[in-house]
């Protein structure tokens, strides 16, 4: 051991990298270990195919916090977001509905099924964004602690009370709803359009094991909103690069910070003696020693697989066995020959932004109740983006790239989850006939097809049964409660072991703040 | 002239009377059927078969909330539930080690422990259900305080409890029986009937605090089930003087300058008050009996918003001799749950959502002594108000067979018994009740239609935008499923 | 993308400058020449035709048609004459003006509304328990505005007999070589002026016919920059300028009820119940903390600040929607929204929400003027509204007093 570093970084996914590139600017001696051999976690970009380059896990940027762009200089380190410009629906019939960024052609696209629904679309978008408005503190600071005694803390409490009671009685009212409702009763209360409500309603359900009339999952259609409000500004969109370049570009400042980064350099275990970490051991047996251990790996891998249940006290251990993974995604990367040929449009411009197969409240609900009984959707719900056409350096000339997040696909299938192989060409043939029925003649485009199960993102993403945001973000493992009660500040039952991925507040997406909100809190006051 | 008009005779109509005679007024309720009692009035189904309320379960009726009214009731401990749905069951008792008796090893550690996590939360649950939701939006001194007290009991519970507590009650069921149970009918028996009030399955968020509310409020229930109560209530109104008139529909509450002066009943007549309380259920009294125009626009919208999916049928059966199920062992059976498992309780769920009958219901069944042999009153979960296709009398049918079938196999050689048979479907609740929606509890019970939130937030604590009016039906907290509080609430709010 | 109006054909055909702007989704043609000047002559010495077609407009007809209009307006309309045309707000249940437009009684149990946003919405939600039905007839009816000293001359060409006798605010149902055609004796210019209703299809025969009526009088087509400093000589508001709608409006300073917008007129509150009766009432008593006013801007104090510079005035030719602050004594009290030089009337004036204790007419305020990035108050007093109003607006030759 030759040297000790301040912080080792378990796992070079976004967060991971975060918080080193935070802890090196700080002046910090930082070290990132990456079992793969490449960085970005599921936020990661790779030639799957040659000439192909497939975001493979993640596919847009949702909320990277824009403090973050800025505290990190990312935009000189490469980072380059192309905006997604419409929201695509195709139908069965072969017609469709598409939502622009332009609301004048938006409403003139909605009228089509439903005038009424077409006047109340952008007034319903604004009570969203001031809905949002709410939503922003909570996930840019530490989650509140409503056990704590500590003064300090129920005052940052009742001030969260206070910000959130802070509105008129009808505001107050629609926020109160939007954590109790579905996201599809909600909608019911705006629109009549089912084919309206069906792509709106599934933005609450992306990446949990709910269906769009599960209680609980409206709020969740916020964060579509908060990137207009953000400072970002429409700050959904495509990577240039894929999501790799995000990760990329957060490495990138992170070493021009002074961390190290280390890739096909596999952490087997966190050095631990008397509920202290020290360093940890990698895979080849050698010894690194920290001041601080930082995890970017999800709770279980965590808790029970790098630091064992024996040094944990028994109520963590038990509530992280109890933290709900249950994957319920899938991701299938195709290799075109052509664009898909949905009917009706011409030109290419409906096909910048993303495409989502969700024709229908009535069938996101039974693509739910196939996976409630152990099976992966029939007819699943897919979100597809294309990026090849705004970003033309991730195929070759003329081919394209098309990225499908398909739900549902639950990790825990009746055969076993560990029967998964068996059922990936399957599951990838569901995907593919779904689409075929939209665009006939897919199918002949297909140059090449990479199928990833739960079973294969936990496999070789170490994403626990295949979650993609490091354990469920329902109601119960938010906040204080994520990811154990009164650990939820980044720190954990093992002194100089922290948490800073997506299964720390505030949760999952590429947004950073995990990250970045554990390095601040180890730099505050947490040792370092 | 009375100083009070109370719109509904049901059970919280009854209640809010009783209350309000006691506190000095002059109180005339207004029943638009022949019946005193509503969903929980007896009614002969067949000559010499009493079924004693549509609504057959009051064990969680607010006995400490209704006991200055000194009712004429007896209330004992509910008979233990059997979980059976054919040759294998198991007993749920008052008494922990009696039901721990009947389970696996582990079941019985883990059942002992869960009662007792319950029996330490039961005071919190129980302060919530029995007091007047908080005002959250703009509270006063007094209401802040008031929050703030539930928050230190809260504390009190230890930190760990606090926030298990908070923890779990936004959980859903499945997860929460997952985590402590190995037997399905277990969990089962446990989850079903909290989901009678609701549209959804076990794997619905929420449905842990749906559970938390119907543990903590189960208590000891009126000897005579639902018909007793009502009869107790209907006494207590005329020795208090409340004037109960039957076959005095209203058709309209009316307004002046936003404010209640009284109503009209249907065929002309004026009845003047300036107190009009509403016991029916909210989108029926905003919607249906208040002139359009008058109507707050926020109200019309949280009427019309208020989700009241009938999601029950109710299957009475008169029988010449009692039932005898299979899996009792035979001991007799006041309260069975023919659920197996929380899967049929999901599937059964799932119906709702696609307008469909559940094909494999499950059944919450009581059973009455009635004068010529039993009375058994199901319900069954899964029967959406809006059937695809439909309700006509072919539909009815199915449900009443698939009832008899289901229950048939938990209890065989009912069928011989069969004397006859009464199905009401959401359709039949809503013509029958004035209940819209066909929702036997006056709303559904889900996270967003709970406590100050029941049924919006203007109207969450019994009183409306609209001066003179006030809310004290199943629609208001606590709920249909627990009678009597907003009856009780109401008037205390009134004063 | 916006859409064309039925009159596209001809306005993109002289619209040499390309300047559009998008109204209620369609094309709007802001001026045909590089500078709207002549545009805005041509209104004032002899006539303009404007294409009015985006507006949104309802067909409301059935035995409570009056009774749904009369819930949701904020005057009743059950007593409103055939052939009258009303120009009225609604309101939200807070009494929070929504919109402005017109109403005109068509026929028994017909009312024809326009409205600026889309509010087929909101009038269906109101029609519960009612017996009418509300057809959405934006797109299918085409509209012109003729306006100006000369609109009556170009107008009898097409309609030789009626208009001597059509009066202000006043519609005529009539014909025109066999096509329907409604003129109302209404206008955004406060100037006299008719607007011309016909189906779709009958558009391009109307606006050639016109075309060719108005050649001798000076008839010129005009867009949508010289309407904006007409309609603020009249001293009309406009909704997203002047005022914003209670639906669009994040913080309570963005909503306004009647009272504060000069609206008061409109409204009567001791009838049947509508929508925002109660909130009106209160306001109405509780008095108003706004007003909208006008200004005119002292042109001497003005050009002072400019010569200071060294520079001759900046006069705003076209009419200027960038809000400036307004001051009385150093202390801010509102802002004027709509700021115009009027060629007619040889004055700088500007429309203004300010404080009520403000509003009394004579009450001398600032406006700031920025002049080389200097930020300098300019004297303002408010004076009467409209600014101009011709005794022609209201003439009426064929009606004996």
């Amino acid at each position: 051991m030759a040297e000790t570093w301040d912080a080792i970084v378990v796992g070079g996914g976004h967060n991971g990298l975060t918080c080193a590139a935070y802890l090196a600017k700080a002046g910090k001696k930082v070290l990132v270990l990456e079992r793969r051999h490449v960085l970005g976690g599921a936020a990661v970009s790779e030639e799957v195919f040659p000439g192909f380059t497939f975001s493979v896990c993640s596919y847009v940027v949702s909320l990277l916090r824009p403090w973050i762009i800025r505290d990190l200089e990312l935009s000189r380190f490469g980072l380059e977001m192309i905006p997604l410009e419409c929201s695509f629906s195709p139908l069965p019939d072969g017609d469709s509905l598409c939502r622009w960024s332009d609301p004048e052609r938006t409403r003139t696209e909605i009228s089509r099924f439903s005038r009424r629904d077409a006047e109340l679309y952008p007034e319903f978008g604004l009570a969203m964004m001031q809905m949002a408005r709410f939503a922003k503190p909570v996930i840019d600071a530490p989650a509140p602690d409503p056990a704590s005694l500590n003064p300090r803390e129920l005052i940052e409490l009742l001030k969260l009370g206070r910000h959130f009671q802070d509105a008129e009685r009808d505001d107050l009212a629609v926020r109160l709803k939007l954590f109790t409702m579905s996201a599809a009763d909600y909608l019911d209360e705006w629109f009549e359009s089912d084919v309206l409500k069906a792509p709106m309603s599934v933005s609450g359900i992306i990446g949990t094991f709910q269906g769009v009339r599960s209680p609980g999952t409206a709020y969740v259609m916020l964060h579509h909103y908060m990137g207009e409000i953000d400072g970002a500004f429409r700050s959904w969109g495509f990577a240039k690069g894929g999501t790799g370049g995000v990760s990329n570009a957060i490495a990138a400042s992170a070493r021009h910070f002074g961390a190290e980064i280390r890739t096909n350099a596999a952490v087997e275990r966190v050095l631990c003696s008397g509920g202290t970490a020290r360093g940890v051991v990698l895979a080849n047996g050698d010894e690194l020693a920290a001041r601080e251990v930082v995890s970017g790996c999800d709770p279980r891998l965590t808790f029970l697989g790098l630091v064992g249940r024996e040094e944990l006290p028994d109520d963590f251990a038990t509530q992280i066995e109890r933290f709900k993974f249950r994957g319920s995604s899938g991701k299938v990367n195709i290799a075109l020959d052509r664009l898909p040929p949905f009917p009706g449009r011409e030109g290419d411009l409906h096909l910048r932004g993303d495409i989502a197969v969700a024709p229908g409240v009535e069938y996101l609900e039974r693509a739910f109740d196939d996976a409630k009984y152990g099976d992966f959707s029939r007819r699943p719900y897919i979100n597809i983006v294309l990026p090849s056409i705004v970003d033309p350096s991730v195929a070759p000339p003329g081919k394209h790239v098309m990225s499908c997040f398909v739900q549902y696909a639950p990790y825990d299938i009746k055969e076993g989850p560990e029967r998964w192989p068996e059922r990936r060409e399957a599951f990838g043939d569901a995907v593919c006939d779904t689409i075929e029925e939209l665009a006939p003649g897919f199918k002949d485009s297909i140059l090449h097809r990479q199928v990833l199960s739960p079973w294969d993102l936990e496999r070789e993403y170490g994403l626990t049964e295949g979650n993609i945001f490091h354990g469920e973000l329902s109601l119960e493992q938010l906040a204080f409660l994520r990811p154990a009660a009164g650990w939820a500040r980044y720190r954990t039952p093992v002194k100089h072991l922290w948490l800073c991925g997506s299964g720390a507040h505030p949760g999952g997406g590429i947004m950073g703040s995990p990250g970045a909100l554990c390095a601040k809190t180890m730099l505050n006051g947490g040792g370092l | 002239m009375a100083d009070a008009i109370v719109v509904g005779g049901g059970l919280e109509g009854l209640t809010a009377a009783a209350f309000l005679a006691k506190a000095g007024r002059r109180v005339c309720v207004l029943e638009a059927s022949e019946t005193l009692g509503g969903v929980h009035a007896g009614s002969e189904i067949a000559p010499g078969f009493r079924a004693p309320g549509v609504a057959h379960d009051v064990a969680g009726a607010r006995r400490e909330v209704l006991a200055p009214l000194g009712l004429d009731v007896a209330w004992r401990d509910p008979a233990p539930l059997l979980v059976a749905d054919g040759d294998e069951g198991l007993w749920i008792h008052r008494d922990v080690a009696r039901t721990q008796a009947g389970l696996s090893s582990a079941d019985a550690d883990a059942y002992g422990r869960w009662r007792a996590t319950i029996e330490r939360w039961a005071p919190i649950v129980r302060r919530v259900l029995d007091e007047r939701p908080p005002e959250i939006a703009t509270p006063s001194i007094a209401e802040l305080w008031d929050l703030a007290r539930t928050g230190l009991a809260l504390r009190k519970l230890g930190e760990r409890d606090m926030l298990e507590l908070m923890r779990v009650a936004p959980m859903a069921a499945r997860d929460w029986m997952e985590e402590r149970f190995e037997s399905p009918r277990l969990a089962a028996g446990l989850v079903a009937p909290a989901l009678l009030a609701t549209t959804v399955g076990p794997r619905a968020a929420g449905t842990c605090a749906a559970m938390l509310l119907r543990e903590s409020a189960a208590g000891r229930e009126p000897e005579g089930g639902p018909a007793a109560l009502v009869d107790a209530l209907v006494a207590r109104c005329k020795s208090a003087g409340v004037e109960l008139r039957t076959g005095a529909a209203v058709e309209r509450i009316r307004l002046e300058e936003g404010r209640a002066t009284g109503v009209l009943l249907a065929g002309g007549e004026t009845v003047d008050a300036s107190l009009v309380v509403s016991a029916l259920d909210f989108a029926t009294t905003m919607l249906d009996r208040i002139d359009s125009v008058a109507l707050p626009l926020e109200l019309e919208q949280a009427a019309k918003a208020w989700k009241r999916r009938g999601a029950i049928a109710a299957v009475r059966l008169a029988l010449s001799e009692p039932p005898a199920f299979a899996a009792a062992g035979g001991e007799p059976v006041e309260r069975a749950c023919t659920a197996r498992d929380l899967v049929q309780l999901e599937r059964a769920a799932d119906a709702l959502k696609y307008g469909d009958l559940p094909e494999d219901p499950w059944l919450d069944a009581r059973v009455f002594p009635a004068e010529k042999g039993a009375v058994v009153s199901l319900l069954v979960h899964g029967v959406p108000r809006a059937l695809r296709g439909g309700w006509d009398d072919a539909a009815r049918e199915r449900v009443g067979d698939r009832a008899v079938d289901a229950f048939e196999r938990a209890a065989p050689g009912t069928g011989a018994n069969l004397v006859a048979r009464d199905v009401l479907t959401p359709v039949d609740v809503e013509a029958r009740f004035g209940l819209a929606g066909g929702h036997l509890f006056g709303g559904e019970l889900g996270l967003d239609q709970l406590w100050f939130q029941r049924p919006c937030l203007p109207c969450g604590r019994y009183a409306t935008p609209i001066e003179g009016l006030w809310l004290a039906g199943p629609s208001s907290h606590p709920g249909g499923p627990y009678p009597g509080g907003a009856g009780a609430l109401a008037a205390a709010a009134i004063g | 993308m916006p859409v064309p109006t039925p009159f596209h054909p001809r306005t993109s055909a002289l619209c040499t400058s390309l300047f559009y702007k998008e109204w209620a989704g369609c094309y709007a043609v802001r001026s045909f020449d590089t500078c709207h000047e002549r545009e805005y002559y041509a209104v004032r010495h002899a006539a303009g035709l404007l294409d009015v077609t985006p507006l949104y407009k309802y067909d409301v007809r059935g035995p409570d048609a009056g009774r749904l209009l009369s819930r949701v307006c904020v005057r009743g309309f059950t007593k409103q004459k055939l052939g009258v045309v009303s120009y009225v707000c609604w309101c939200d249940d807070d009494g929070h003006v929504l919109d402005d437009g017109t109403v005109t009684h068509l026929d028994d149990e017909h009312y024809r509304m326009t409205t600026a946003d889309p509010s087929l919405y909101w009038l269906n939600r109101h029609a519960r328990g009612l017996d009418v039905e509300v057809t959405d007839v934006s797109r299918t009816i085409a509209a012109v505005a003729l306006q100006g000293p000369k609109a009556r001359a170009v107008a009898s060409e097409l309609v030789p007999s009626g208009l001597d006798e059509l009066r202000f605010f006043r519609a005529l149902r009539t014909e025109w070589e066999g096509r329907e055609l409604l003129v109302t004796r209404t206008g955004y210019t406060g100037d006299l002026g008719y607007e011309l209703w016909v189906a779709n299809e009958d558009a391009l025969p109307l606006w050639d016919a016109l075309i060719e009526a108005g050649r001798p009088h000076g008839l010129m087509p005009m867009g949508l920059d010289a309407l904006d400093v007409v309609r603020v000589e009249a001293g009309f508001l406009l909704k997203d300028v002047d005022y914003f709608s209670a639906k669009h409006a994040l913080i309570p300073p963005h909503r306004s009820t009647p009272f504060e917008l000069g609206f008061a007129w409109m409204v009567k509150l001791d009838r049947a119940p509508f929508v925002g009766q109660a909130a009106l009432k209160r306001a109405q008593e509780n008095g108003h903390e706004r007003a909208l006013v006008g200004l005119e801007i002292d042109w001497e104090r003005f050009e002072e600040i400019y010569y200071s510079f060294g520079l001759p005035p900046d006069l705003p030719t076209a009419t200027c929607r960038e809000g400036v602050p307004v001051y009385a004594h150093g202390r801010f009290v509102g802002q004027a929204t709509s700021r115009t030089w009027s060629p007619t009337c040889k004055r700088y004036i500007a429309l203004a929400t300010v404080e009520a204790e403000h509003a009394e007419i004579g009450s001398e305020l600032e406006i700031e003027v920025t002049v080389e990035y200097n930020r300098t108050p300019c004297r303002a007093t408010v004076v009467e509204k409209p600014f101009f109003d011709p005794e022609r607006k209201k003439s009426c030759p064929g009606v004996t007093a």
